[in-house]
């Protein structure tokens, strides 16, 4: 089979050269030094910028073999974008509600997955119930660490913010 | 030294002192037993909570937790022939085979005993290679320096393995990555788009909470990895290998010199110096056509080589703030984390950080090899546990972690990204070691470049006429021009021979 001309390599490639390039863009419009024979803050990102354009301009040009590439199957594309969305959660959560509210849910949605696919032969009753359970006995754990023990400063989200103020 | 090292004993041997040993011993035997998980892991779940901890401490912690994943790393190797860390894939091609042979104590005692005979004379040798090497580098300027970090980072991408080009991508991205919030000579703003979490930067626990905690516990939920059933392994009691270590002595002199000396050069470190110890001392072995079907020469040089190089890989950080390995730069994030910074003038403005990684690896080994041979015969039941229950725990910790940094959310979206970007290098095969050996040595490399222009008049050409720097600059661009020929000569031979 012939291979295709835009494969993986080559994409990365092209990618490299367009983050490089925006890069290069926001490096020339920096204040330079006015420290006598200083290259200036520029001078380093653009190093950077220079390495990913001709790392960029050789995958273009040779782009290696297929190595070990992340292949999903349909199971597994459905298990990568479903954790995904908890941790896009975890961002959202903690913004809006804040981490003491966000971090039990988080929890409690990823030990139900987890749960639900290394023992599917469980019911969804007495699933809910021992997930539940660990939730509430680590989420406790956590607190006591890290609030009581540690110190850490919990702050509320936006939205807690507003209900409550 | 001996007043600093009977200081750090006498910290050690306080209450909290033996809690940190004794429980990052155990906690790092753990995890390194777990395959997919790693003590590495569980030191970048405890990144965060080191703010909060006394520097001394928490370093002497992270050495109990590095030397007790070291040596957990060998249990699943021989007990269900999965390694439970890179570094113990070559334990398995010996150990697992006395298991299967119903004999998992000979491997594991001798994994056991390989802790006291790799690790206490590496760090002996550590302790006086370091100092000299650190008196080297007070005297060098900041263009021996660059090019000294150039000489690093050639070297992990040369030697890893990886391809060049994705290697040379992950620096470049590093790089500007690295250059998101303030420059390090002007303090002025760079690359923050107006958004306030990018002023300070990426923080480098919340970079390595993404790609090493959050990116691998995905990939796991995704795979659904399963591992075999350990639990009804029988394993009796621990037995001091003397019969094993007379045997084996040159085995394990030579393995030891050679995981000591690959720990010291950057990007190899344990899984490297185990197959080479094992590769070396098969070829050398009087029963060469035996190794790989159950020899305990096979069992020991994979560990002596591992263990051996824990001293080894600590020489480069602490002497001139260069770290060799992934287990390294969290040793440095910890420095950093209490504003210390690892380089040449560490041993001379804190020299009880340095005598405290030295004794705690020392106390740590002891106490790993007291554990390990007393809960031997629980080593089954370590790697049967319900992977289920820990890994939510591991990622709602690793969010945790990324929000205690700064008190803010920001955290947990960088260490979220950090995983997407892990995700992508995975998928186009960049390598991530040199993505984070560059991005915690940017700075540095940054200063001493611009130090370079600034405070010579010879402009780039002192790179060249300074003999340290022309020497680090060979080394660097040879380990890259030979990582480039060599394949090509290959690929030419093997292509003669087909004709």
């Amino acid at each position: 089979m012939e291979k295709k001309f835009f494969c993986k390599d080559r994409w990365l490639g092209l990618g490299m050269i367009l983050v490089a390039g925006f890069f290069i863009w926001r490096s020339l419009i920096l204040r330079p030094s006015n420290l006598n024979r200083d290259p200036g803050p520029a001078v380093y990102p653009l190093l950077g910028c220079g390495i990913l354009i001709l790392c960029g301009i050789i995958l273009l040009i040779k782009p290696g073999p297929d190595g070990k590439r992340m292949k999903m199957n349909a199971d597994e594309k459905k298990r990568f974008w479903s954790i995904l969305a908890v941790y896009l959660f975890a961002i959202l959560g903690s913004w809006a509600l804040g981490v003491m509210y966000t971090i039990p849910i988080c929890l409690f949605i990823i030990s139900y997955m987890f749960s639900k696919s290394s023992k599917p032969e469980m019911s969804t009753k007495k699933r809910l119930l021992t997930t539940l359970i660990y939730t509430v006995i680590v989420s406790a754990a956590i607190y006591v660490i890290y609030v009581k023990i540690l110190d850490v400063t919990i702050k509320n989200g936006v939205l807690i913010k507003m209900l409550f103020r | 030294m001996l007043g600093y090292i009977v200081d750090a004993l006498k910290t050690l041997c306080s209450v909290t002192g033996i809690l940190y040993i004794v429980g990052g011993a155990l906690l790092g035997v753990f995890f390194g037993a777990l395959p997919g998980l790693s003590g590495g892991m569980v030191m970048t779940l405890l990144l965060p909570v080191t703010f909060k901890m006394d520097g001394v401490l928490a370093l002497a912690l992270f050495m109990a937790l590095h030397v007790g994943s070291s040596c957990g790393g060998a249990i699943g190797s021989i007990l269900l022939g999965i390694p439970g860390t890179s570094s113990s894939i070559a334990t398995t091609w010996d150990g697992y085979e006395f298991t299967k042979r119903g004999d998992p104590v000979t491997p594991l005692s001798v994994t056991v005993t390989s802790n006291l005979l790799g690790i206490i004379p590496g760090i002996i040798i550590a302790m006086f290679l370091a100092k000299t090497l650190a008196d080297f580098g007070v005297k060098i300027g900041p263009w021996d320096y660059a090019s000294m970090i150039f000489c690093a980072l050639a070297m992990v991408i040369g030697l890893s393995g990886a391809s060049l080009v994705k290697g040379f991508a992950g620096v470049g991205l590093a790089i500007i990555v690295s250059c998101v919030g303030t420059d390090p000579i002007l303090s002025r703003e760079r690359f923050t788009f107006g958004v306030n979490g990018l002023y300070s930067g990426f923080n480098s626990v919340n970079i390595m909470l993404g790609l090493f905690a959050a990116r691998i516990i995905l990939m796991e939920y995704v795979r659904q990895t399963k591992t075999k059933d350990a639990s009804k392994i029988k394993v009796s009691h621990y037995r001091w290998p003397g019969k094993e270590i007379r045997q084996n002595f040159p085995n394990i002199i030579i393995s030891f010199l050679i995981g000591a000396f690959i720990g010291f050069l950057p990007g190899l470190g344990g899984p490297t110096s185990s197959v080479v110890a094992y590769t070396t001392n098969r070829s050398l072995a009087k029963d060469k056509d035996k190794w790989g079907t159950g020899v305990i020469g096979g069992v020991w040089s994979p560990e002596v080589a591992t263990k051996g190089g824990i001293g080894g890989a600590m020489i480069p950080m602490i002497a001139l703030g260069i770290p060799g390995d992934v287990i390294m730069v969290q040793f440095m994030t910890v420095m950093n984390n209490h504003n210390v910074n690892p380089g040449p003038r560490l041993m001379i403005e804190k020299p009880d950080m340095v005598y405290m990684l030295y004794t705690a690896a020392l106390v740590a080994s002891i106490f790993v090899f007291i554990i390990q041979a007393l809960a031997m015969p629980l080593f089954p039941k370590f790697i049967s546990l319900p992977y289920h229950y820990l890994y939510p725990a591991i990622i709602v910790i690793s969010f945790l972690g990324a929000y205690m940094v700064k008190s803010d959310y920001f955290g947990i979206l960088v260490a979220v990204g950090s995983c997407i970007l892990g995700l992508i290098m995975d998928n186009f095969d960049i390598p991530q070691m040199p993505f984070i050996m560059t991005f915690i040595l940017a700075q540095l490399f940054e200063q001493n470049l611009r130090y370079t222009f600034i405070g010579s008049t010879a402009g780039l050409k002192i790179f060249v006429t300074s003999p340290v720097s022309l020497i680090f600059l060979i080394v660097g661009i040879g380990v890259l021009v030979v990582q480039t020929v060599l394949p090509a000569v290959k690929r030419s031979k093997a292509k003669k021979a087909d004709a």
